[in-house]
Order: structure tokens, then C-alpha cells, then sequence
């Protein structure tokens, strides 16, 4: 059975940022495949991922990111030049402990349509989460265009225990992925300061059993300027093992660039929850009039959290 | 054995090793031994060695037909208890698809290692683990270096200089390296003019291993190695802290 590991750089640049705020990032992609070709040690595909990011209302957002092949073995299919992420998204908090996201475009693994989650925050170390999506085909490349009806509907539900003293982090998912197959999937987290390291197991009803790894590394520098236009490496870097795999089972998309296993699908401001909650990435250099016009946020916050960040944490913390 | 001892030296030096060892797996221990000791939590290492072809025995790698191969890591210390690695075992041989075409055997594993008890000023560390615990092919697939341990480690300070002892048993899943099953253990030394470099001696089971591992520029581990005093094997490793 083919053994897949992959290196993907992603980005995290809308969280913390501010209305007609611009980011453009540049990370890279590294995939190499055993699928155990006797007199052949591996084949690989080396993309860089150049991207932008356009906050343009509160919540709102605008990303895009290509995938520029400049190493393939995987053959004619991952030559070209290709779409990756091309969406725009709302994500908002409802009361106290809801967090909710909507997106609709294009999405990673191929796909196109429209993209709900929600995250409730029910207690600091417990919460659930949901996604829905109505999707279908679509792959953009240089030289042409593929689709299908968006007509499938994929989905997933569970919940995370988050255990800060130790930084630990535990999450069960079961739920329908992108080719119709569906699953379960098991993670425990360590959290480090800017490291997470995952092991990960995996039922699918086509596949079986699987495990396997996540590391994921928040790349420097974790102080930005609060520039209009910044540009910057990408943010992370994430290393992906899995001991079988294949491209059309327990696949499942994203819907943003910067997605990934260590911050989640919210922002910290929307859902401080978890990690989110306790110490953030990235800082945000203010300008010297701004900090004066925010001293009273930051005194708030005197970790370091944004104030909205704080807040919420605050009426999430256990009472004495 | 003069010139054998000093070849043997820089060898282990020009390879250089740092702190513990069985770092050839990403985990903590000696050469190819492993002792009672987990690494402080957040501790990471990803590098790279060079086995000699008597190190590692396996269906392509007989003792009538033996071949080189490299090997990768990459370990963490999720906790001071707990160790975690991947591992990749790159061997090269001559396959079936011609008498001179080199081929590639690709093996993967998983290790694992507890910390049960910790080193006190009488008792001494004790530690279990696995390596290569998983197989996806089947039960007698490919875990060549699949093994169950146990082993204690006890530290002695003279002066400023180090002596650790350790005592282990193993056991071996596969029969290709099932030689090196049973009592093992080893004794390490720190200098006091040195106190980034450890030579070590041990017990496989089998063989009688010596070595140095040394730390240079506070990230790089370099190791040597003379399996049974006369076959080299290297490796390099990058270290740190993740908190």
C-alpha cells in the first residue's frame, strides 16, 4: 500500500489582523510518495505557494494561493501551475461560546463550493465542533478547466478536551469526506511554544485502519508589523505522515490557506478556545500612536492576548 | 590494536556524537542499546546516520550477504516520561531484478519509550519501550528491529566526572536480529574537561560496541561508533528544545 508523507507550508496571517489589511506569503510544498516501485527510493513534487490574503470587514476575509510546481515525479496531472485555495469567508461569534464560519470558492483537494463549521465552547477544556459542505470537482490549472455539480455533501462532528497543564490536546471526529467515503479520526496533541506534535490514528470504512503524525512548526518571525501590505514567509510549516493513503480516501479539504492542526479553523479573537486561549504566535507590533490610542487593550490583556481574546477567556475560566 | 584503537578514535571523533544515544532511532540511550533515561520534555532530534552493514541484519542483509544502509529520525520528548520517534531505514542491496542493479529496501517504525521510574539518590532510572512496534504488511512483515526493552541506569558522580551504568533486557520480535536478545547494558562515561562528549561501551547481547558522542555548537550531535570494536558506523543529529 502506498506510504505518503508530505511537508506542506501553510499560513496563518488573517488571524489578529485588521480591517483592509493585506498579506502576501510565499511557503512551500514538498509530497513524496513510496508506493514501494522496486529500484526506486522515492517520488516527490515540490510546489512553492505563493499567496494573499485580504482582510476587507470585520470577520471577512479574501485568500488565495497557488501552487507553482518546480520538482514533479507524480506525472502530467501536477505539471501545471494550480489553483489551491480561492474563497472568501465570515466568521463571527455568536454569545459567549459559539464560534461560527462560512466560506464559499474554491478549496484544497479539488473542490469547489460552500463551507460551514462551528465550534461550541463549552467549557475551557471541553469543546465541539461541526462542519457541513456542499461541494463538487473543480481543478484549476494553467491550461484549463475541470469541474462536476457541487452535489456532494461532506461533513464531520466531535470534540476536543483541551488539558492546559500539561498542553495537551485530544480530538475524536467521525464524519463524510470529500470522495463520499466516511471515518473516524483520533488525534492526542503536545503543544509546545511554537510546536505541535500529533499522533494520529484513523478508521475508514474503504481503508481501515491507519496512524500516523502531524508535526507542525510556527515559523518566525512571531512579530509583524501592522503594515497595510506585509509580506512574509509562509507561517508554518507542517510535516504529515500517514502509513496508507491514497488520493480519494479520507480526504479532507480546507477551505483557507492558513488552516492547520496547531490553531484550528478560527481566528483567536473568534474562538479563544484551547491554544488559542492561552498564548498566541504571533504578536502584532503596533505603531507608537496606535499603542497609546490601545494602551488601555493591552493592559487588559496583560499576557499579551488581544482584548477580545481575553474577555472571552475570562467569562470561560472556571469561577472560584 | 594500537593503530586499531586510535582508527577506532577518530573515527568516533571525526563523526563526533553528543549527548545520549540509541540516536540512531531518535531516542535516548546508548549506541545500539537503550538505557533507563528519557530526555527532558520538548527535547527534538532529527538526523541522519550511517550503519555499518553488520549493524543491521534483515532478509536482504544476511551475515553471508551484508550491505550498508543510512538511516533517518526524527524524535521528540513529548513529556519527561515519555519518548516518541519515526524512523527511516534506508538499505541498499543487490536485488533480483539483475546480479549488479542496486535496489532499495525502505523500512519505517515507530519507537516508543516510558520513563516508569525516576533517578533518585539510590535508585536508578527505569525505563520501558518499543521499537518498531508497528507493521502494516503482517505479523512476520518487516520489523526487523521490532524489540520490547527494559532497562535501569543508575549515575555516578567522581568529582566532576560521570559514570553511568546500565542493565536492560531485550527482546527481539524478528529472528534476523534475535542474536541480540537477552541481557544488555553498557557503561558510559562523561570527563570533567569534557562534559559535551560521552564514550561509551556496551553489551548488545551480541556484540561489544564502543563509542563517542559528542555536542558541538550547542544543536549538533555527532556520533561514532566501532560495532564489535571493528566496523564504523556515523551519524549526525540536530537537538533542541521545542518549549
Amino acid at each position: 500500500m502506498a506510504v505518503l508523507l508530505s511537508i506542506v507550508s501553510a499560513t496563518r496571517c488573517c488571524a489578529q489582523t485588521r480591517v483592509g489589511e493585506v498579506d502576501v506569503f510565499m511557503g512551500a510544498d514538498l509530497r513524496y510518495r513510496d508506493i514501494y516501485l522496486e529500484n526506486s527510493l522515492f517520488e516527490t513534487l515540490v510546489c512553492v505557494t505563493p499567496g494573499v490574503r485580504w482582510c476587507f470587514a470585520p470577520g471577512w476575509d479574501v485568500a488565495a494561493q497557488l501552487f507553482v510546481p518546480v520538482y514533479n515525479d507524480y506525472g502530467k496531472e501536477f505539471s501545471k501551475v494550480r489553483l489551491n485555495v480561492a474563497s472568501v469567508a465570515k466568521q463571527m461569534r455568536l454569545g459567549r461560546k459559539f464560534a461560527v464560519k462560512g466560506s464559499a470558492g474554491f478549496f484544497s483537494q479539488d473542490r469547489y463550493g460552500v463551507d460551514f463549521k462551528g465550534m461550541f465552547m463549552a467549557t475551557p477544556w471541553l469543546a465541539f465542533e461541526a462542519q457541513a459542505g456542499l461541494t463538487g470537482y473543480s481543478r484549476v490549472t494553467a491550461f484549463g478547466w475541470q469541474m462536476s455539480p457541487m452535489e456532494r455533501l461532506t461533513g464531520l462532528v466531535g470534540g476536543s478536551i483541551f488539558i492546559a497543564p500539561a498542553s495537551v490536546q485530544m480530538r475524536g471526529r467521525i464524519g463524510r469526506y470529500a470522495y463520499g467515503d466516511w471515518g473516524f479520526d483520533g488525534e492526542a496533541m503536545r503543544h509546545f511554544k511554537h510546536t505541535t506534535v500529533a499522533l494520529r490514528g484513523r478508521w475508514n470504512k474503504d481503508m481501515g485502519l491507519m496512524f500516523g503524525f502531524n508535526v507542525t512548526v510556527m515559523l518566525p518571525p512571531y512579530n509583524r508589523s501592522r503594515k497595510k501590505v506585509r509580506i512574509r514567509p509562509a507561517s508554518s510549516v507542517e510535516l504529515n505522515y500517514t502509513n496508507r493513503s491514497d488520493y480519494f480516501t479520507h480526504v479532507r479539504y480546507a477551505t483557507d490557506p492558513e488552516e492547520n492542526i496547531r490553531q484550528g479553523w478560527f481566528t483567536p479573537e473568534v474562538a479563544p478556545w484551547g491554544l488559542n486561549a492561552l498564548r498566541p504566535d504571533f504578536n502584532y507590533v503596533e505603531k507608537e500612536g496606535e499603542k497609546k490610542k490601545d494602551e488601555h487593550r493591552t493592559d487588559a490583556a496583560s499576557n499579551g492576548l488581544p482584548a477580545a481574546s481575553q474577555s472571552l477567556t475570562s467569562n470561560l475560566a472556571p469561577k472560584p | 590494536m594500537m593503530k586499531r584503537t586510535v582508527i577506532a578514535l577518530f573515527a568516533a571523533l571525526a563523526a563526533a556524537i553528543g549527548a545520549s544515544a540509541q540516536a540512531y532511532l531518535g531516542i535516548s540511550g546508548m549506541m545500539y542499546t537503550p538505557d533507563g533515561y528519557t530526555a527532558e520534555a520538548g527535547s527534538f532530534s532529527v538526523g541522519g546516520n550511517y550503519h555499518n552493514a553488520h549493524a543491521v541484519w534483515n532478509d536482504y542483509n544476511t551475515p553471508t550477504e551484508l550491505y550498508n544502509s543510512a538511516q533517518f529520525h526524527l524524535g521528540v520528548a513529548a513529556f519527561n516520561w515519555m519518548e516518541i520517534s519515526y524512523s527511516f531505514h534506508l538499505k541498499n542491496y543487490i536485488g533480483f531484478v539483475g546480479p549488479q542493479v542496486a535496489q532499495y529496501d525502505k523500512d519505517q517504525m515507530f519507537n516508543v519509550k516510558f520513563r516508569l521510574l525516576k533517578e533518585s539518590r539510590w535508585l536508578p532510572t527505569i525505563a520501558v519501550g518499543a521499537n518498531d512496534v508497528f507493521t502494516s504488511v503482517n505479523v512476520d512483515g518487516n520489523q526487523y528491529q521490532g524489540c520490547v526493552y527494559g532497562a535501569a541506569s543508575k549515575t555516578v558522580m567522581l568529582s566532576r566526572q560521570q559514570l553511568r551504568f546500565t542493565l536492560g533486557y531485550r527482546r527481539y520480535l524478528h529472528d534476523e536480529n534475535s542474536h541480540r536478545q537477552g541481557l544488555v547494558g553498557g557503561v558510559a562515561y562523561t570527563p570533567s574537561f569534557a562534559p559535551w562528549a560521552r564514550a561509551m561501551v556496551e553489551w548488545t547481547g551480541s556484540e561489544i560496541n564502543c563509542g563517542i558522542h559528542a555536542l558541538v555548537w550547542r544543536h549538533f550531535l555527532l556520533q561514532g561508533s566501532l560495532l564489535n570494536g571493528r566496523w564504523p558506523s556515523a551519524g549526525i543529529a540536530f537537538t533542541g528544545s521545542l518549549l
